[in-house]
C-alpha cells in the first residue's frame, strides 16, 4: 500500500473516531438536558400539589364568605395548574398518571366541595383524602422517574 | 332542528360551581335545568363549550350531565348522538362520559 493511502486510511479513521466522540458527547447533553426538564416539571407539580392542599384548607377553615369564595376559586386555579402538567407528563409517563390526577380530582371537587350542607366533622376526612390521593399522584411521578434514571448499572451490582 | 352551541362561560358562568341551587346560583342542577335540558329539547344535537371558566368541580358536571340520565330519563345512548362536548381541556370530557356512563348504569339496575 503507498504511504499516501495509508496516511487516508488513518486520517478517515481518525475523523471518524471524532465525529463518533461528539455524537456521543452530543447524546449525553441531551440526555442530561431531559433529565434536568423533566426533574423541573416534577418539582413544579409537587410544588402546585402543595398549593392545592394550602387552597383546600383555606377553603374548609374560613369562615368569611368573601375569603371562602377566593379559596374556592383558588382550589380550581391550582386544580388547572396540575392538570395541564399532567397533560404534559401523562404521554411520558403513562395512563397511570391520568388515573392518579382523577382520584385527586373527585376527591378534591367531588363529595361536599361547593355545597352549602358541608359537614364539619367530615373536614379531615375529606383533607386526608386529597393529601393521599396528592401523595399518589407525586409517587407515580417519582417511581417513573426513578426507573428512567436511576437503573443499576452493571458494575454497581 | 339544528345543532345549538352553548358556552358555559358566556352563556352560564365563567367560575360555575356547586351540584344543587341550594349550593349557589351557579350550580349543575341550575345549568342543566335552566340551560342544558331545554336546549336539548329544542335541538337535534347541542355542542356544550366548556372553555374559558376557571374550572369544573366534579359535583358540578356530575349533577349536570349526569343528572340527564337520571332526573329526564335520557340515556347513554341517545346523549352519544345528541350531545358533543367540546373543550380545549380534555379531561373535561372524558369526566363527562364517564358520569353520563355511571348514571346510565345505575339507572339499568
Amino acid at each position: 500500500m503507498e504511504q499516501s493511502s495509508i496516511v487516508l486510511v488513518v486520517s478517515s479513521i481518525g475523523w471518524g473516531v471524532a465525529l463518533l466522540g461528539l455524537y456521543v458527547a452530543n447524546r449525553q447533553a441531551n440526555g442530561r438536558e431531559t433529565r434536568k426538564e423533566y426533574r423541573a416539571a416534577l418539582t413544579t407539580l409537587e410544588v402546585t400539589i402543595d398549593r392545592l392542599l394550602s387552597a383546600f384548607r383555606a377553603y374548609l377553615s374560613e369562615s368569611d364568605s368573601i375569603k371562602c369564595e377566593h379559596a374556592r376559586l383558588m382550589v380550581h386555579s391550582e386544580l388547572g395548574r396540575i392538570r395541564r402538567q399532567i397533560d404534559w407528563l401523562e404521554p411520558i409517563i403513562g395512563k397511570e398518571l391520568e388515573r392518579k390526577f382523577t382520584v385527586l380530582y373527585e376527591a378534591v371537587t367531588g363529595g361536599d366541595f361547593e355545597s352549602k350542607s358541608r359537614a364539619s366533622k367530615k373536614v379531615v376526612e375529606d383533607y386526608n383524602k386529597i393529601v393521599t390521593a396528592g401523595e399518589n399522584v407525586l409517587e407515580c411521578t417519582e417511581v417513573w422517574f426513578k426507573t428512567k434514571y436511576h437503573k443499576p448499572r452493571w458494575r454497581q451490582r | 332542528m339544528a345543532t345549538s352551541i352553548i358556552f358555559v362561560a358566556k352563556e352560564f358562568s365563567e367560575t360555575p360551581g356547586g351540584r344543587f341551587r341550594s349550593d349557589g346560583p351557579k350550580s349543575g342542577e341550575s345549568f342543566r335545568e335552566d340551560i342544558l335540558y331545554p336546549k336539548l329539547q329544542s335541538s337535534d344535537r347541542v355542542e356544550v363549550n366548556l372553555d374559558d371558566t376557571l374550572g369544573y368541580g366534579s359535583s358540578f358536571l356530575e349533577e349536570s350531565f349526569g343528572g340527564l340520565v337520571r332526573n329526564h330519563g335520557m340515556t347513554m345512548a341517545n346523549l352519544k348522538e345528541r350531545l358533543i362536548v367540546t373543550s380545549s381541556r380534555k379531561f373535561y370530557d372524558s369526566r363527562i362520559w364517564q358520569y353520563i356512563s355511571d348514571a346510565d348504569a345505575r339507572a339499568r339496575n
